[in-house]
């Protein structure tokens, strides 16, 4: 058909070795030698034509050996790829090493109506020998690494992946492509091959559809020099192919070959590489290793988007599904336009089944219109675009295009078989997936809430879940529930997670495949790995309890404990046991969901937290200024545990002698740890407010820190709210402060005030603010009116504030350099 | 009678090739279409060097619509189905000329039209009353006065609604069930008359105009009863040159006005609408888009009246300093800030290239001079 519609005046310059139509095609039925022993096919990767016709061919034809464009360096375990039992989309993917880098990944991905596995699938029914050609990992990638001289380091831009096999760059983008694009009156290479070869080429016998595709790849190479082939690695690639054609046609009686239609064009005039000849990539200590993985439609298709093959990959899954039907074409057209609107309509678009049945049959009608024959991916995508937006389709059709591609891309995710053997650890995760009735697909994210106490089979998903999250994997993300690690949310019953399956976890799983061969195992010796590096840290070993109990993972946790035990000993951070003694205590509270009560030493391990923490807290007054707020949130941690579980606290006369250690320490150095001890101990019946009040006063005459009232004040209030909220000698103190103050030096306190005032709640302040305004003998109206301060006063309190946040940062910085005292002594 | 019309209808002005694609027509015709699918679409985006019709009267198709061959393609397949089909887009996009030529092919006739806007009843879209006789002889066939739609629906032919999203949205609604059901009811005549069965072929061609009141308005139920189709500006350069010097020639010699329109000074224009149009030149320079719509319509009208300019004012060749002068009238409309705009394209665009390229893009700065100066707050 095309071969007597093919413009032989194409482009002048080009020499065309035949010259009419009929010689052309005496030239190509050679090239093709069917009636040889060694017979080529053209083909195209993924096309449901092309398979068709290839197995039709292969069935006639009955060669004792089939040769395939795809890495010689699988061809030890090339059977495996055609196991019955491997379900499609699956992959060879090749890395390339160098010392142990990675330098990049190729992948040579198949389907169901991928010629390639056609072809294989055929070999093992027939028994036929079948035997990958081609160079194992792209030479032109390997190629494109060794130019940029970085061989020490790799481009990181550059170990993005690789397709294996770029065939269709070179056919896409040939001159006679561009020129036949405008004459079919097609938009670009993808719409005419379709036209041309798959809704056109259906109907085809395999012999004229391979000399139609042959004739168009022959004229498009006529349009390639020399030196093009070889920049992108065609010709290295070409004389690889012919070798293994030669040695085969000595082994074998009837040969097959099948590559793409590029090559297959060339094949026959191509000199045959040396024998074991050194590769570039061998040449350059590049080790490849291939092995296979699953692949899905949706990286299917965005990998054929830009590259090699047809992208749609759930639109032409459904021709090959129903290849034998009388038009597999319009089922698959049908099948995604009902699809399409159905996804649509769940995103917010109005639309029916009539609109649906209205744009299958406009679909179908435009294909006929064209003459195409059947309904191709260009008609569907028209269709959808013309029958389901309503309005101007760059404003209002982002809802239907998205919907359209999802639906022609699909959300398949192929399965291995045993066979496949090389990644347990996919297997694992696959069997985990299946063992927590988890569909794997690769559509769009879905959320999952887990019934945490309810559900056994709930808890199960997310301690799988946990465990994923933690090796990093992109397939888990938590988005609300209890939250062990921080105590968020505690009390929630319920655990959300948003999935969603890529093929790229694949990849990352098998990077880890080295630490272990189920995703428990790997999980495990990683969080053995953290708590080694955490050494005598305790609140970093006690998150790796944490982790380590979400994750499900009590055997190796119990391990991690008796760590954990010791390190308190030697860890002389008392912010760090302080709050692993908080961590710990959460653990104990959400102890039921984490089945943690059958990890014996918790309750233990936080007394011991405490304890060692109690008998550190002299050390608090030397923590650096930055991390006052965590100093405060400790403390009140501690409190908190003392008045309410005081079977986790230390003992009083211990906990009492080091407080008041501490609070001695901290006078020459932090007003804020001070204020905190200070209120701890109030809290605790040591101490009383007059002493408190003492302290403001003797911090207000110290000029040497504006900031020195307002950080006493907050230490006290983090640990006792109450200090200030009755009357008594610190509210008196502290408006004594206020009154009496210069009003310059009171600016300049107000904001450290402020921030302390902060931590009450909105009735406390208010009910301190009236009692404020009594006692300055104005009501709480006159009390409001104040705050209409005129704009200079407003503008200067601006001023101030932005100089004490550089101040305190100042101070900060000064105090962690030389702890000197800078506060003069009670008494003094 | 045509050639003196100041505009004639397509089915006039083109009648030799209707005549000549209705003779070499072969393909199977929907019912009481004149041309078939193919034939309409060859009619409207040409035959490229094919010639139609015996040798004495050879005839080769014209290109009308640019830029996008699938939409019309998509159009017609429309038409010939249940659906109706609603262009939508920016104005001067020849989303009107498309629905003449689509009327014109299929039906015969382009004048079936029904002009929407704010005041367009539903006694205009769908029938009214001849009045003195409505009172002599009451309500019989021959006092109802058949709106282009009544018509259309009863000879099984297009019919065109322009501006459709302007007519009151009651007034729209009216065509729910002649969309649907295709019929239209008389409930004051009696008998058979009280019901109009839409015959085969029959129809309706909508456009709307995206710049004001769009479609967002329209009801769910009619906007489920049309095909929508988004007509862009023409994107490929080559094509809206070619376009506008064509169209504007043609203008020009219709007016009698016999100038040389020189490619070169089309292309500056066209370049300068395109790069304005995208909010970016050719060499990647960001540009404020102007409100206006810089249609290719308005691209014609500005190289018509440059062409004018040039034969009463200047030596009958078009210059850079004709399109300038017609230019500001094109790009400011309402907005003054667009001649903000304009000017400061001359300054990035202009100017650099005058610099780089020289020739005319020199000729184009000299003319910048001509514009009405900015008025600085």
């Amino acid at each position: 058909v095309l071969l007597h519609a093919i413009p032989f005046n194409w482009e002048s310059k080009v020499t065309l070795t035949f010259k009419t139509p009929a010689e052309l095609r005496k030239g190509l039925e050679k090239v093709l030698g069917w009636n040889t022993s060694l017979a080529l096919f053209p083909v195209r990767h993924h096309s449901p034509t092309c398979a068709l016709k290839l197995d039709k061919w292969l069935r006639k034809f009955k060669p004792d050996a089939v040769l395939i464009e795809g890495p010689a360096a699988y061809n030890d375990r090339i059977d495996i790829l055609s196991d019955p039992k491997h379900q499609a989309p699956f992959a060879l993917v090749a890395t390339a090493r160098k010392k142990g880098d990675v330098l990049g990944r190729a992948y040579y991905p198949f389907c169901d109506y991928s010629p390639e596995l056609v072809a294989l699938r055929w070999a093992r029914e027939a028994g036929a020998k079948a035997e990958f050609i081609d160079l194992v990992y792209g030479e032109r990638g390997v190629e494109d690494f060794l130019q940029d001289g970085t061989d020490e380091e790799p481009d990181l831009e550059r170990r993005e992946d690789k397709l294996g096999a770029a065939e269709d760059g070179p056919l896409a983008r040939s001159r006679f492509t561009q020129e036949l694009v405008k004459r079919a009156g097609c938009r670009d290479f993808d719409e005419v091959w379709e036209a041309l070869f798959e809704q056109q080429g259906w109907d085809l016998s395999p012999e004229d559809w391979a000399l139609d595709v042959l004739a168009y790849s022959h004229l498009s190479r006529a349009g390639y020099r020399q030196d093009e082939l070889e920049a992108e690695g065609t010709v290295a690639r070409e004389a690889c192919m012919a070798r293994h054609m030669e040695e085969a046609s000595k082994k074998y009686k009837k040969v097959a070959v099948i590559t793409g239609a590029f090559h297959t064009a060339a094949l026959r005039d191509v000199a045959p590489e040396a024998p074991r000849a050194r590769t570039k990539a061998e040449q350059a200590d590049i080790e490849t290793d291939v092995y296979l993985a699953t692949y899905s439609f949706p990286r299917l298709d965005a990998l054929l988007g830009y590259a090699s093959g047809m992208s749609g990959p759930a639109f032409y899954q459904h021709i090959w599904d129903h290849r034998t039907k009388a038009d597999p074409f319009a089922i698959a057209a049908q099948r995604v336009l009902v699809e399409a609107s159905r996804l649509a309509r769940h995103d917010g678009e109005t639309l029916g089944t009539a609109d649906a049945i209205g744009a299958v049959a406009f679909a179908v009608g435009l294909a006929e219109f064209r003459g195409r024959g059947h309904v191709g991916r260009v008609e569907v995508v028209e269709s959808a675009r013309t029958c389901f937006i309503k309005g101007d389709a760059e404003l209002l059709g982002r809802r239907v295009l998205g919907a359209v591609g999802e639906t022609l891309r699909g959300t398949r995710v192929g399965k291995l078989g045993e066979s496949a053997g090389q990644s347990v650890l996919v297997l694992d995760f696959q069997r985990q997936l299946e063992d927590l009735r988890l569909p794997l697909e690769h559509g769009r994210p879905q959320d999952k809430s887990l019934d945490l106490y309810g559900s056994e089979l709930d808890l199960q998903r997310s301690r799988f879940f946990q465990q994923c999250k933690y090796l990093e994997l992109d397939f888990a993300e938590c988005t609300g529930g209890p939250n062990l690690v921080t105590g968020e949310d505690l009390t929630l019953k319920m655990e959300t997670w948003r999935l969603q399956y890529t093929p790229e976890i694949e990849a990352q799983l098998t990077d880890q495949a080295v630490f272990g061969a189920t995703i428990e195992d790997v999980a495990t010796s990683k969080l053995v790995d953290e708590a080694l590096k955490a050494e005598n840290k305790s609140a970093e070993l006690t998150l790796a309890v944490v982790k380590g109990l979400v994750m499900g993972l009590h055997r190796p946790v119990e391990r991690l404990i008796g760590k954990l035990a010791q390190a308190m000993f030697a860890d002389d951070d008392v912010l760090s046991l302080l709050r692993a003694g908080a961590t710990l205590r959460t653990v104990m509270e959400g102890r039921e969901r984490l089945e943690a009560a059958s990890v014996d030493g918790v309750p233990q391990l936080a007394q011991q937290a405490f304890m060692q923490g109690a008998l550190r807290l002299e050390r608090l007054a030397h923590i650096s200024p930055d991390q006052v707020e965590s100093v405060l949130g400790a403390l009140s941690t501690l409190l908190d545990v003392v008045l309410t579980q005081p079977k986790l606290a230390p003992p009083r006369d211990l906990l009492l002698s080091h407080a008041i250690a501490g609070r001695e320490a901290a006078r020459l150095q932090s007003p804020a740890v001070l204020g905190a001890l200070d209120g701890f101990l109030l809290q605790l019946g040591e101490g009383d407010l007059a002493g408190l009040a003492k302290r403001i006063v003797t911090l207000s005459q110290g000029k040497t820190r504006i900031d020195g009232v307002g950080s006493y004040l907050e230490g006290v209030i983090s640990a006792s709210r109450q200090a200030l909220l009755g009357d008594g000698p610190l509210f008196d103190a502290l408006i004594a402060y206020i009154r009496d103050t210069e009003w310059d030096d009171f600016l300049a306190s107000l904001p450290s005030l402020r921030r302390a005032l902060t931590r009450l709640s909105p009735r406390e302040t208010e009910s301190v603010a009236e009692r404020a305004a009594k006692l300055f003998g104005i009501t709480k109206a006159e009390a409001t009116a104040l705050f209409g301060a005129s704009p200079e006063v407003v503008a200067r309190l601006g001023t101030w504030e932005q100089g004490y946040v550089a101040d305190e940062r100042k101070w900060a910085a000064d105090a962690a350099l030389k702890p000197a005292a800078q506060i003069t002594p009670e008494g003094a | 009678v045509a050639d003196h019309n100041l505009r004639p209808s397509a089915e006039i002005l083109y009648r030799d090739e209707l005549a000549a694609l209705e003779a070499a027509d072969t393909f199977a015709k929907p019912a009481n279409w004149r041309l078939s699918p193919k034939m309409v679409a060859k009619f409207i985006l040409g035959s490229r060097g094919q010639k139609l019709g015996d040798k004495k009267n050879e005839i080769e198709i014209t290109q009308k619509f640019f830029g996008d061959d699938a939409l019309v393609e998509r159009c017609v397949v429309t038409l010939a189905s249940q659906r109706g089909l609603l262009l939508v887009g920016d104005p001067g996009t020849a989303k009107s000329m498309l629905s003449e030529l689509l009327a014109a092919a299929i039906s015969g006739t382009s004048l079936l039209t029904v002009q929407g806007s704010a005041a367009t009843t539903e006694e205009n879209v769908k029938y009214s009353w001849n009045y003195a006789m409505l009172l002599g002889k009451g309500p019989v066939p021959e006092a109802l006065v058949a709106s282009p739609l009544y018509t259309a629906m009863k000879s099984g032919k297009l019919c065109r609604f322009e501006e459709m999203t302007r007519c009151p949205l009651e007034v729209q609604d009216s065509l729910v069930s002649v969309m649907s059901d295709k019929v239209l009811l008389v409930p004051e005549l009696k008998g058979d008359a009280n019901v109009v069965y839409a015959q085969e072929g029959f129809n309706l061609i909508g456009t709307a105009n995206t710049r004001d009141r769009g479609v967002n308005e329209m009801s769910a139920a009619l906007k489920r009863r049309f095909n929508f189709e988004t007509v862009r500006p023409i994107a490929d350069l080559e094509s809206e040159i070619s376009l506008v010097q064509r169209e504007a020639e043609k203008l020009l010699t219709r007016s009698n006005v016999k100038v040389d329109v020189q490619r070169e000074v089309i292309e500056l224009l066209v370049t300068a609408f395109q790069e304005l149009r995208a909010g970016e030149s050719r060499e990647g320079v960001k540009l404020d888009k102007p409100t206006t719509a810089l249609s290719t319509a308005e691209a014609v009208g500005v190289a018509y009246a440059a062409g004018l300019q040039a034969f009463y004012y200047g030596n009958a060749k078009l210059t850079p300093q004709d399109v300038v002068s017609h230019l500001a009238g094109a790009v400011v409309k309402d907005q003054t800030d667009d001649l903000a705009k304009l000017s400061n394209y001359f300054d990035v665009v202009v100017k650099p290239r005058a610099k780089k390229q020289g020739g005319i893009w020199s000729v184009l700065l000299e003319a910048q001079k001509i514009l009405p100066k900015v008025e600085k707050p």
